[in-house]
């Protein structure tokens, strides 16, 4: 027979001490953290970053793009992701300290985002067209129009059809074959689509810090001075 | 067609003496209106899950599909079934064995319920509210947390009424030995409210970035492996020995699995982040931890093996037994799953993939569904007065279920590994295009898919069957009991092959 105070105290102090091991250890190691400040720049990383970019990355939440693309980039002992180009360094928790974690995702049915915004912008780039606007709501409104057998549902929802009034607007789609609309209409983004083209192209993680094996903040600083 | 005396040797051993039966027959009769309004609960929200996850499956293999409408998209669809099951039908399901089984270790009846019945109906209301939410695009985002924080505060205040029950039972039981079944059901009660309570808060303090994915791995896992497993658990140990009729092998093997269950399983769910942007030393404690469930997982399945030794020719006998002994050894398979995938070598190529999805659905399904088909086909009888009506409803409802959920199991965690596999490394990198690669970890999933897509139809006919087979017992009109139904249905329940 179990005396029944033991069998209590047991059962609340083998969660506690796990929730104090684990979660609230968590909470003291990376749930307070500060930005990286760069004196000699007079930058910080990383920004917290307002208005439509927000907007979109509720977007990018609410229509669940997390749960096939992830925003977390593995080290080399961890896989491809820097191989693949999905950014320069590892992401660590200082990147996300202004970022809902929801986004960091749980599956890979699509690619690593962390640094979809970064990628095209580079001067050597290979993917120059994930800088374009255009491209991104093209991709979004019919994704296997851009990516041959891409397994991405198309999200038409967050395009609107009208009537040309005048000029066309500057972010309609420039869609060709089935997909055009009828003549004298065109597809254009709803501001859902637009915050979350914004907030795709915000992405960028691959500024240096100090606790990440890349490139040392040092070198990005001297030529400023 | 041999007919199984299951009322035999309900532990605490009890030889089946007239009192006795007029007790668990006026028991049956107080937890009959909360247990199967529970039940109702389940099945419905079991029937709705089930066509979220054929629509899930279609929407993998062809993503055009159901796509033009904001509120079926697949970002939508996906993490609403993963909360309708856990939330919907497992918890629901879970909390009505669980209450129905103390009522019947603790050998008291229910008091009149009417709390009770308000908390499930509030319960149900969340759940709605839940799904409206999600379906309309104000979900969070977090895995198995999707729900807005409202509805868990509501979910949370449902729960209180619903569980206080448990408690009550438990406090005004008959004095003796507390038989370890009980032990699972009252942990689990416990564990619910801090898992969903501290969690939630946690992730409701904004901005705290990566330590809210930590808390929403934790209780990912923890949500199936401590929650749905303690519940399951529980049932395991109380259906196995009622149905083979004899008491479990060692006491001393449930008890080191029940205080090494206890311990180690709260510090997994980590390792889902293994290598992502969190702190080494978490997703190696959570590793660990996964080693050392190796522990209970021993000794409960030694102890579920060894029970049934000399008795496995029942499982062609008895529908509860079937289906339970499939969830305990899915129980088993599902953890070695686990602690296989937790490795940091597999581990790179297992997560992030369809096989999580996998491991969520061994747990799940495979383990803990089935468990409650089985507790399920025991109880009803017992509270509507009348017997199940058709045996090959039974077993429609079995194999559709046991070959849906195994191949969509299997199907998954194929999936899941080529598509890691080919994640893990990079085979053809075209240096104009570096994505190239990726997609063919994509098509490598699409056969495996389409196995899945099979499984999820296989799956829903076998519910649909249940869910007729269900209704016909609530309108009882099942096979009659023949005798005063409520007072002798434990004795002379014929359980057909």
């Amino acid at each position: 027979m179990k005396p029944t105070p033991l069998l209590f105290a047991g059962i609340f102090a083998s969660f506690a001490a796990a929730w104090l091991g684990l979660i609230v250890s968590a909470d003291n190691q990376i749930g307070h953290l500060l930005p990286e400040v760069d004196e000699e720049n007079a930058t910080s990383y990383p920004i917290n970053v307002a208005g439509i970019t927000e907007q979109g990355r509720r977007a990018y939440i609410a229509n669940g793009c997390n749960y096939c693309h992830t925003q977390m980039v593995r080290d080399r002992q961890h896989g491809a992701d820097l191989a693949r180009e999905w950014g320069t360094r590892r992401t660590v928790p200082r990147d996300y300290i202004y970022t809902n974690a929801a986004v960091l995702g749980v599956m890979r049915n699509g690619p690593d985002l962390s640094n979809v915004g970064a990628a095209g912008k580079a001067e050597d780039s290979k993917r120059k067209y994930l800088a374009d606007p255009a491209w991104h709501y093209a991709h979004l409104y019919h994704p296997q129009a851009l990516v041959e057998n891409s397994s991405m549902p198309p999200y038409r929802y967050l395009f609107k059809k009208r009537k040309i009034v005048g000029e066309s607007a500057y972010d309609a789609l420039d869609l060709t074959g089935d997909d055009a609309p009828e003549e004298g209409y065109e597809i254009v983004p709803t501001d859902e689509a637009r915050a979350l083209v914004a907030y795709l192209l915000s992405l960028d993680r691959n500024h240096p810090l100090s606790e990440t094996a890349g490139p040392a903040p040092a070198a990005a600083a001297a030529p400023a001075k | 067609m041999s007919v199984i005396t299951s009322e035999i040797n309900t532990p605490p051993a009890r030889k089946g003496a007239d009192p006795n039966q007029v007790e668990r027959a006026l028991i049956d009769a107080s937890a009959r209106l909360p247990v199967l309004t529970l039940y109702t609960s389940a099945v419905f929200w079991l029937l709705v899950q089930t066509l979220l996850g054929v629509i899930v499956a279609f929407k993998v293999n062809w993503p055009g599909f159901l796509a033009d409408c904001s509120w079926l998209t697949y970002g939508r669809i996906f993490p609403l079934q993963n909360n309708l099951m856990l939330y919907g039908w497992a918890s629901l399901a879970g909390i009505g064995t669980a209450l129905w089984a103390l009522a019947r270790l603790c050998r008291v009846e229910l008091p009149r319920p009417t709390l009770l019945l308000c908390g499930i109906g509030f319960w149900n209301f969340a759940l709605l509210a839940g799904t409206l939410a999600i379906l309309s695009g104000n979900g969070r985002g977090f895995q198995y947390l999707d729900f807005p924080g409202y509805v868990f505060g509501m979910l949370f205040v449902a729960y209180i009424l619903v569980a206080a029950w448990g408690v009550i039972l438990f406090v005004n039981r008959r004095p003796g030995h507390i038989y370890i079944s009980t032990w699972y059901f009252i942990a689990a009660l416990f564990w619910f409210p801090w898992l969903i309570g501290g969690a939630n808060t946690l992730i409701g303090v904004a901005n705290q970035g990566v330590f809210d994915a930590v808390v929403a791995a934790w209780f990912a896992q923890n949500m199936l492996s401590l929650w749905l497993t303690a519940l399951g658990l529980g049932a395991i140990y109380y259906f196995i020995p009622k149905v083979v009729g004899r008491p479990i092998h060692s006491y001393y093997f449930a008890s080191v699995g029940f205080w090494t269950f206890a311990i180690f399983t709260v510090w997994t769910g980590v390792q889902r982040l293994t290598g992502g942007p969190v702190p080494a030393w978490m997703v190696t404690v959570s590793v660990g931890a996964t080693i050392l469930m190796l522990i209970p997982v021993a000794m409960v399945s030694a102890n579920y093996f060894l029970t049934m030794r000399g008795s496995f020719n029942l499982v062609y006998h008895s529908p509860t037994l079937r289906f339970v002994f499939y969830g305990a050894i899915a129980f088993t398979i599902a953890n070695l799953v686990q602690l296989i995938g937790s490795f940091r070598t597999i581990g790179i190529k297992t997560q992030w993939s369809w096989f999580a999805v996998g491991q969520d659905h061994l747990f799940a399904y495979a383990f803990f569904t089935m468990v409650m088909f089985g507790a399920m086909y025991y109880i009803i009888p017992r509270l509507t007065g009348c017997e199940w009506l058709s045996s090959t409803f039974i077993k429609l409802h079995f194999w559709g279920s046991a070959y849906g959920f195994g191949m969509g199991v299997v199907m998954l965690l194929a999936a899941g590994f080529s598509q890691g596999s080919m994640q893990a490394t990079v085979h053809q990198m075209d240096p104009t295009n570096p994505q190239a690669d990726f997609l063919l970890s994509v098509f490598a999933t699409l056969p495996f898919m389409r196995g899945f897509s099979l499984a999820q139809l296989l799956v829903s006919l076998g519910q649909a069957i249940f869910a007729v087979h269900f209704l016909l017992m609530l309108l009882r009109l099942g096979r009659p009991s023949g005798l005063k139904p409520t007072l002798f249905a434990p004795i002379q329940e014929g359980i057909k092959s």
